[in-house]
């Protein structure tokens, strides 16, 4: 058993170590160290940069200490990234704008720091991985290179490129990062149960917030609507996200039939972002092998909050990944990638297909607005092939050709190449997560699951920009990462970095004493 | 003879096609056309006709609003709009720690002012200076005093042509003043009933 599962594995020992203590300890830094800032609510502004720049540092410290213990680190990343909005929308009535949106920044810093972190590895873990591993990093490398350059030659806001940089490069980066670490089989169950048990929370917490608990949670303990009024003014939230309804952000509603209903929102005060989440949670708890009361019982509340964000994407992506898994357990024939391939197409020409004729119906206007978003885009990267330039476009740049499709907003910024390249980094992504794992035992249906979770993320993209967000999103990214290349090294082929033995693992890498200087 | 592995090919590639017309002959079984519903739309640069102008609600005049609020608040309001919907027009003005949604049928026929200050302390508002800027003269301290008692709590009154309902949320206090339809009344100016 790896690292990972060594990490997975130890509470259920029902012994508590002192190493399991101080792994906890670590895993809660980068999540205790912005409450602490948020709560201490420092109103200078050279001081709370300084205090942002501390829980930074500590993160850092964190993710050097946790680098050993991949599913620690992704734990780490996960509870701060699955309760920042409820905890500083919490905090927001002792915080100023200023403040709001450094806590709202202080994740931005993660993935780089990682990246920065974990750079030393890059060449054993080229030299050593697969081929078709090889060609699928030369992939995302190639989209991040093109995003990069893109990105300095560009005219735009050095703000809107920041922020819409961070939004295309996001995915191939973490993959990139997560490809660094040392993953076996143990650790990626380990890392999947993880994102089941996190989602169940998530889903437990938006069925009482959606249903019971309104007032309570949105109305009296996190002042939903003036954490979007500060997060609006801190140019954070897309315009107009916070105009309220009835005291509620509008953003809380959904207007596909013209009347406003209620959306399940959760931790992340936001219904696609957290549909994306929970859609990859219902995917990988339906594909959980073998079949538990537990993981069945999973999936269904997951699968009934995806439901109640009413996110199209949510139920597309929910739709496929737990359908393809059902229909491959029974019919093993289907397991063929070919087939992944021709769903993501089906559901990108069906998208298109009902938008339009909904929108021509008149039965739901806003699916016109997507559709549109897509029609900028292509006309845009037609005039200008190379695109615009990273900040251009979508809801986030300084224009808003392209906005609400993902497709649009690429091909407004990087052209036909970087759209190009992104689809044919996701698209060898879902291939290759299903032929590598397809016959590693305790990975071979949860990879087909995330291969599916994947074609309807890479889907909907097309008409939603919400697959830009990082928080919803960034798990497809790590988890396809670690499943590759945790199936490639038990293939037979060398893995990308050796795995680990608990016997070989350094007692200074597990305590985390390894790599940094001592407190 | 064709094998199973290009039969498979023949489906996978054949599948979006197939799929794509069942659905979108699904679509245009099930649901019915129907005229568009009141979505927002863009902006739109036209103005559909003037009406006339008073300076209270359900016919208003947009900028004697936004003039009277500024000068109440001491603070300069920045507007956009109008977007469509329901074929109602909508702007909408902000101030730091205020948002006003006016709706009307036109520029100078605002009907409805939806109005969220953002904060924890309502005394502090500026819900009363928007209120009063569109409402007669002779009510403006009756309803300023109401909003003052009321903001930050449920509650709703009518004052004369004009309906209010205090509501909202904490740190997002909501007030909707809304006149009365058909309420009819001299024209300082001469000429017909207003509505």
């Amino acid at each position: 058993m790896g690292v990972g599962g060594r990490m997975a594995a130890e509470p259920a020992s029902g012994v508590t170590t002192p190493l399991a203590w101080r792994t906890a300890g670590w895993v809660l830094v980068p999540t205790v160290a912005p409450v602490v800032v948020g709560l201490v609510a420092p109103s200078s502004r050279p001081v709370q940069v300084a205090a942002i720049i501390v829980a930074v540092g500590l993160a850092t410290l964190s993710f050097a200490r946790l680098r050993a213990l991949p599913v620690a680190l992704f734990a780490a990343i996960l509870t701060w990234l699955t309760i920042e909005r409820l905890a500083v929308g919490a905090m927001s009535p002792r915080l100023d704008g200023n403040l709001l949106g450094a806590l709202l920044a202080y994740k931005e810093a993660f993935f780089p720091v990682l990246a920065l972190l974990l750079l030393p590895r890059v060449a054993t873990v080229w030299a050593r991985s697969p081929r078709d591993l090889r060609v699928l990093d030369a992939l995302a490398i190639g989209f991040c290179l093109l995003v990069t350059l893109s990105a300095l030659a560009s005219g735009a806001d050095l703000f809107d490129r920041l922020v819409n940089g961070r939004r295309l490069i996001q995915l191939p980066l973490i993959y990139l990062c997560v490809r660094l670490l040392s993953w076996d089989v143990e650790s990626v169950r380990g890392l999947v149960l993880t994102v089941i048990v996190a989602a169940v929370a998530v889903s437990l917490f938006g069925l009482l917030e959606v249903s019971v608990a309104e007032s309570l949670v949105w109305r009296e303990a996190v002042p939903a609507a003036y954490f979007y009024h500060l997060s609006s003014e801190a140019g954070l939230s897309a315009t107009g996200t916070d105009v309220p309804i009835a005291g509620l952000p509008v953003i809380f509603y959904d207007f596909t039939t013209g009347e406003p209903h209620r959306r399940l929102v959760a931790t992340f005060l936001e219904p696609t972002t957290v549909a994306s989440f929970l859609a990859l949670g219902t995917a990988l708890a339906a594909a959980w092998r073998p079949v538990r009361p537990m993981t069945l019982g999973a999936a269904i509340v997951i699968g009934a909050a995806v439901g109640l964000t009413l996110s199209k994407a949510g139920w597309a992506i929910v739709a496929l990944a737990v359908g393809y898994v059902i229909v491959v357990s029974f019919v093993p024939r289907l397991r063929d990638p070919g087939w992944l391939i021709s769903m993501t197409v089906t559901l990108i020409c069906g998208l298109i297909v009902v938008a339009v004729l909904l929108e021509q119906a008149g039965a739901a206007p806003g699916p016109l607005a997507h559709f549109q978003g897509l029609q900028e885009g292509i006309a845009s990267a037609l005039r200008d092939p190379l695109g615009l330039g990273v900040g251009f476009g979508g809801n986030f740049g300084g224009s808003k050709i392209g906005a609400e499709s993902t497709f649009g907003v690429t091909l407004v910024q990087v052209g036909w190449l970087g759209l190009v390249l992104w689809c044919g980094w996701l698209l060898a992504l879902i291939v290759v997560t299903a032929i590598e794992s397809s016959h590693v035992r305790g990975l071979a249906v949860i990879g087909l699951g995330l291969g599916a979770a994947l074609c309807g993320y890479l889907g909907t993209a097309a008409l939603t920009e919400s697959a830009g967000g990082l928080l919803g999103n960034w798990l497809y990214a790590w988890i396809a990462a670690a499943v590759v290349t945790a199936a490639a090294g038990r293939r037979g082929e060398p893995a990308p970095h050796p795995v680990q033995s608990e016997a070989t693992v350094p007692r200074a890498a597990v305590d985390g004493t390894a790599g940094v200087a001592g407190p | 003879m064709i094998g199973s592995r290009t039969i498979d090919r023949i489906v996978q590639i054949s599948a979006p096609i197939v799929a794509t017309t069942l659905l979108a002959a699904l679509v245009l079984v099930a649901v019915p056309p129907k005229a568009p519903t009141g979505a927002p739309s863009g902006p739109v640069g036209v103005d559909p006709g003037r009406v006339v102008a008073l300076t209270d609600l359900p016919n208003a005049d947009y900028d004697q609003i936004v003039n009277l609020a500024e000068r109440g608040t001491e603070e300069r309001a920045s507007c956009t709009g109008p977007w469509v919907s329901a074929k109602i027009l909508n702007w909408a003005c902000r101030t730091p720690d205020t948002l006003v949604i006016l709706r009307g049928r036109s520029r100078s026929a605002i009907e409805e002012l939806d109005m969220t200050w953002f904060g924890f302390d309502p005394s502090r508002s500026d819900l009363a200076a928007w209120a009063t800027a569109a409402s007669r003269l002779e009510e403006r301290e009756l309803i300023a005093g109401w909003v003052r008692a009321s903001a930050g709590s449920q509650a709703t009154t009518t004052i004369g042509s004009i309906k209010l309902i205090a509501g909202g949320s904490r740190g997002a206090i909501s007030l909707i003043v809304a006149g009365l339809p058909c309420q009819p009344r001299p024209v300082p100016s001469g000429g017909d009933v207003t509505c």
